[in-house]
């Protein structure tokens, strides 16, 4: 079974993936607390991570950015604000240009539905089994 | 084609995607053996305000087409329409023209051929 983790700070959020994912068979690990999210993407085989973008104690292009120093799994950004991803920051050019332009990371703007939900996840989830999950 | 083929193709199109600062969360990618479809709006991220010209839908769609693996493309696309192998952006297409297009691609996701069934309608027609 596939395992994937998604950080976010809201609980609606986490219910409502939990329910739509693991209905279709992904195992879903989930947790509000980024450090805790990263501990777990350090010690665990999982396959997919999906973070929210805004959250209080750390965002989620930190924890994408401390992610990548150690594993190169499939990432999807989930939120609310396309504006996250403005190239006027030099923090986003820089992502896109050096960590997404790899293929590996895809963006799912709230709200979705859980078919378009499911076509990006099924479309990244194996993606480290030939890239090499290891950095 | 295996899994692994069709996720390759997925890839490589988020990466052409992504050096066209193309937005990424606005489009939806599925291969299934071969068959590529993409669907959603075509916008550039944030910041990079001006909106794609016709030749950068050209360009993406040209090396998407070129991509290993790929043996059948479809585009649903909400702002871009493609007539006759031309990229039009959908404002400036006719309503009544927009609906027989969509209706186009449709069909043709669906693997009908609606050309050669026209053709093939006039020719038992004919044969009356």
């Amino acid at each position: 079974m596939k395992k994937i983790l998604s950080i976010d700070d809201d609980p609606a959020m986490l219910k409502c993936l939990k329910q739509g994912l693991e209905s279709q068979g992904y195992e879903l690990h989930v947790t509000d607390d980024p450090d805790e999210g990263l501990r777990i993407l350090k010690e665990e085989d999982i396959d997919l991570a999906l973070l929210d973008v805004y959250m209080p104690k750390k965002d989620g292009f930190q924890i994408y950015n401390e992610l990548r120093q150690f594993r190169k799994i499939p990432v999807l950004f989930v939120t609310a604000y396309p504006r996250a991803f403005d190239t006027k920051s030099n923090e986003v050019v820089e992502m896109w240009q050096n960590e997404f332009a790899d293929g590996t990371t895809d963006i799912i703007y709230k709200p979705f539905d859980l078919k378009t939900l499911l076509e990006k996840v099924e479309g990244l989830i194996d993606t480290a089994d030939y890239v090499g999950d290891e950095v | 084609m295996n899994r692994q083929a069709d996720l390759e193709v997925n890839r490589s199109v988020r990466r052409i995607l992504v050096r066209h600062w193309i937005d990424l969360g606005r489009l939806s990618i599925r291969t299934y053996q071969g068959r590529l479809s993409i669907r959603g709006s075509l916008q550039r991220i944030g910041g990079r305000d001006e909106d794609p010209t016709t030749a950068i839908v050209e360009a993406v769609f040209a090396e998407v087409k070129r991509t290993q693996n790929v043996q059948h493309m479809t585009a649903e696309l909400e702002n871009w329409t493609n007539d006759a192998g031309r990229w039009i952006p959908i404002e400036r297409v006719p309503l009544k023209e927009r609906a027989i297009i969509a209706f186009s691609q449709k069909t043709a996701a669906a693997g009908y051929d609606l050309d050669k069934e026209l053709k093939e309608d006039q020719s038992s027609e004919e044969d009356k």
